[in-house]
């Protein structure tokens, strides 16, 4: 078996029929349903391999967007091993869902014949070794443990699909980030966008990498393109927030998180902008505070808060930027946390204590799932200062 | 009788004697026999026992209409095992539940039907068309064929030249100008581990602009187009959503307005779509098509919740419910069209010219006195002319398997699984020979097949 697909009842109406309906269908993979609630626990499985969405009401579609956001992340960004049972998607609906790459529907009168057809294709995709599909899912597994070992073998195994397929380019972007190389990740972003201008998931992801690594005027153009297309996406409202703020102009950055709550005052972003607008301002505890609501935090953020605690263990503030770590540690995605380890190390040593930094470095090596010539060069130098410390302590 | 069968697609001859009716059956072999029980020079019992005698015409169902339950009307029957009776006055409702009856205890297929579903029998085998890979106009692959495609298809593109990979093309468009029929394929739907070349390839488009690199280029072009849509609400969101995507929306509210409009703005229009058509508007639609200028014939994309719809280059159906990407593709391949880039592409030199094959698995379920049946994974446009690279129709055809594909169906419960009728395009010459070589070469090649027993259901 190749596999499961996951069947999520956002109508809570398919929980006695389901089984009835999919008995007979002759596929290889197995079905699963879930509750909407239920849903993400069986995503993280790292058992599904596909997904079908029961929502036959439009006006759901943030319920719809937070499993597809979960799958993008678990599974994969394999819109085409999804889809949703709706007889008449409203536009809006379409075009949320087309913000993951989704353009696939099913009726609810012929569904089970449907998902008979898709998963007979997802099976024929996955049993060839060929095809990129297989090596997407293990990318997307090994991200989203923060397996960093993984992440390096699955991109190994993709080869160099990225210059001819926009999923696996997509991938191989999403494992640059995941490693930190954002420049390089923002280059096989955009051009995963070339490869498929309608696959909208590459162009937001190059704008958060363009934010990242500082060019926020050239992410703030890439969010307006997208804008045109769809000015309904909280997520992205909340993106455009980020950007204005750390361009200083807080007028601009106040206008699109009131857009961004009005669509959905729940999205995470719009905290994780918050938390941004609080640290840019100085509002420091306000910040921590909005920090405890924060998970999965992404990598825009995820830099900020490293750039901060880097700049207030260098102007001898240490303790302070510890405990921004100790926070920051526990909010970002699991790719992530590595970094926050390294810095903390690195304040640890220019606060002279040196054990727990070797504490901190083995925890980033841990994290990271492999060595780092960066932690050999700290883990060194906190040694010979530990050294010298235990040297002068007999001297004296 | 004859118009109401014509009516329901079936073909029909009408013979007027015994005599007349047994020649024709013995020389075209008719799926169906249906008589009076008293005819002018004999009665059914009589055509019974002639076919019951003949090993290649024993199968063939014969349907007695019996209009008085008289004794000379009843005798005839008596003893012989008739595929179906119909008493009383003709009554066209009955008739026609009777002959689905009948056929479907045949499962549909001809009586002469050999089945290909036995152990030994080669069944797995390749479709073929020969193509040429043109290059790239702008996110769609160019490829001028033989056939239309239809968007459902899944192909093996194989090029003569192994330099360059298979690659697997899906939701094709076509653009037909005289007898250039140029299939597009949207680039990022094509699937292969190898497909690297065709992303290279040079654009055969004739608009500097549209190959330009997109930071470059100016602003886009936006295309006008009919939107029949009986709910405003969806229109409006519709309108806005495509906006963004170029695409200025124009409402018509019922489907006669959507015509004034294709009559006033024919020129103008990118294309019209219509969230649903029925076939006295579908009807009404193709006639003002018919009465525009070449090259003001806007395409019209429909909606449609059926499988069974087969696009052309004028009607495109969407099987709905759909995807926005799906929707904005279909748009921009119909602009295309309607751009007569055909004309362009016909004359272009600055192609790559690949040739190549298109290629696809299929299954022979059997084959008839007249061609056969094929199953495949996709949906084939009647009308296509394919090669069945299968050795047995090798043999029999001596080499030259182009056959015509002249009714696709899917299977129930199965909508990725389709069987397609198909006949030899080569005339085989006289059908009772062919039948009789067949079925000769059949039994010699595959002796224990059982043809009798084994018919499929198709």
């Amino acid at each position: 078996m190749t596999g499961s697909c996951l069947l999520v009842d956002v109508d809570g109406s398919f929980a006695d029929s389901w089984e009835e309906k999919t008995s007979d269908l002759e596929v290889e993979i197995g079905i699963t349903y879930a509750s909407l609630e239920g849903a993400p626990e069986l995503l993280e499985s790292g058992t599904i391999v596909s997904m079908v969405i029961f929502c036959d009401d439009s006006s759901k579609s943030k319920e719809v967007a937070k499993v597809l956001d979960i799958f993008r992340s678990k599974v994969g960004p394999l819109a085409h091993f999804q889809s949703i049972v709706c007889t008449e998607p409203s536009p809006q609906f379409m075009t949320d869902v087309f913000e993951y790459g989704l353009e696939n529907f099913m009726s609810v009168e012929s569904w089970p014949e449907e998902l008979g057809a898709l998963l007979r294709e997802v099976d024929s995709i996955l049993k060839d070794p060929d095809t990129s599909e297989s090596k997407i899912i293990a990318m997307s597994q090994s991200i989203a443990k923060g397996d960093q070992g993984g992440i390096a073998e699955a991109e190994a195994a993709l080869g160099d699909a990225h210059e001819y397929d926009y999923l696996a380019a997509y991938s191989k972007a999403s494992a640059l980030q995941a490693i930190g190389k954002f420049s390089e990740a923002a280059e096989v972003f955009k051009n995963s966008g070339k490869m498929n201008k309608l696959f909208r998931p590459a162009d937001s992801k190059l704008g958060e990498n363009l934010m990242v690594i500082g060019k926020v005027d050239d992410a703030i153009k890439v969010f307006d393109k997208l804008e045109r297309t769809n000015d309904s996406d909280a997520e992205r409202k909340a993106m455009l927030a980020s950007a204005f703020i750390e361009k200083g102009d807080y007028e601009k950055a106040d206008e699109y998180m009131k857009q961004a709550r009005d669509l959905n005052p729940e999205h995470p972003k719009i905290r994780e902008a918050q938390a941004q607008l609080f640290l840019s301002t100085g509002k420091a505890g306000k910040a921590f505070k909005m920090m405890d609501q924060l998970e999965e935090v992404g990598p825009f953020l995820a830099a900020k808060l490293n750039e901060m605690g880097i700049r207030l263990s260098q102007a001898g503030k240490g303790k302070n930027a510890l405990a921004l770590y100790q926070k920051a540690h526990k909010v970002v995605r699991k790719e992530l946390k590595y970094k926050v380890s390294m810095n903390a190390a690195l304040a640890c040593y220019r606060l002279k204590q040196f054990s727990m930094a070797l504490k901190y470095l083995s925890r980033t090596e841990k994290e990271y799932g492999r060595k780092l010539e960066k932690v050999e060069k700290i883990r060194k130098a906190c040694k010979g200062a530990i050294q010298k410390q235990k040297k002068g302590a007999k001297a004296s | 009788m004859e118009g109401l069968l014509k009516k329901k697609g079936f073909r029909v001859t009408t013979v007027y004697s015994l005599y007349e009716g047994l020649r024709y059956v013995e020389q075209e072999m008719p799926h169906l026999v249906i008589c009076d029980s008293i005819l002018s020079d004999g009665n059914a019992g009589n055509i019974y026992d002639r076919l019951k005698s003949q090993k290649m015409l024993k199968n063939t169902p014969i349907l007695v209409l019996v209009a008085k339950k008289t004794r000379e009307q009843l005798t005839p029957l008596t003893g012989r095992n008739f595929a179906g009776f119909l008493l009383g006055q003709f009554d066209g409702a009955a008739l026609l539940g009777k002959i689905k009856e009948i056929f479907s205890t045949t499962n549909h297929v001809s009586p002469y039907f050999m089945s290909f579903n036995q152990d030994g029998m080669p069944s797995d085998f390749t479709i073929s068309l020969d193509a040429t890979v043109m290059g790239l106009s702008g996110d769609q692959v160019i490829c001028r064929s033989e056939s239309e495609i239809d968007g459902g298809a899944a192909l093996v593109c194989v090029p003569e030249d192994n330099k360059f990979s298979p690659v697997l093309l899906k939701q094709g468009s076509n653009i037909v100008n005289g007898e250039n029929i140029f299939n597009l394929f949207p680039l990022s739907r094509i699937r292969g581990k190898g497909r690297k070349w065709i992303t290279e390839l040079p654009s055969v488009d004739l608009d500097a602009a549209e190959s330009a690199d997109e930071d470059d280029a100016g602003p886009a072009k936006v295309r006008k187009v009919v939107f029949f849509d009986p709910n405003a609400k969806r229109f409006d969101q519709f309108k806005r959503v495509l906006a963004g995507y170029d695409i200025d929306l124009v409402h018509a509210s019922t489907v006669q307005k959507a015509i004034q409009l294709i009559q006033r703005d024919s020129a103008a229009l990118g294309c019209v779509y219509f969230q649903e058509l029925t076939g006295t508007n579908t009807g009404m639609v193709k006639e003002v098509l018919a009465k525009l200028p070449d090259g003001e014939k806007p395409p019209i994309i429909v909606g449609t919740s059926s499988l069974n719809m087969k696009s052309t280059e004028q009607l495109r159906y969407i099987k709905k419910p759909f995807g926005l990407g799906v929707l904005v593709e279909m748009m921009t391949a119909a602009f295309k069209a309607s751009d007569n880039i055909g004309e362009n592409l016909a004359s272009a030199h600055t192609a790559a010219n690949v040739a190549c094959n298109y290629q696809a698995p299929a299954k022979l379920i059997g084959i008839d006195e007249v061609g056969g049946i094929i199953q495949l994974k996709f949906p084939v446009v009647t009308g296509n002319r394919v090669k069945l690279v299968h050795p047995f129709l090798e043999k029999i055809w001596d080499g030259d398997v182009l056959a015509q594909i002249t009714a696709t169906a899917p299977l129930p419960k199965k909508p990725d699984v389709w069987q397609a009728r198909f006949e030899a395009v080569t005339s085989k010459g006289n059908k009772v020979k062919y039948y009789e070589k067949i079925e000769k070469e059949f039994v010699e090649t595959y002796p224990s097949a059982v043809k009798d027993d084994d018919k499929q259901s198709a």
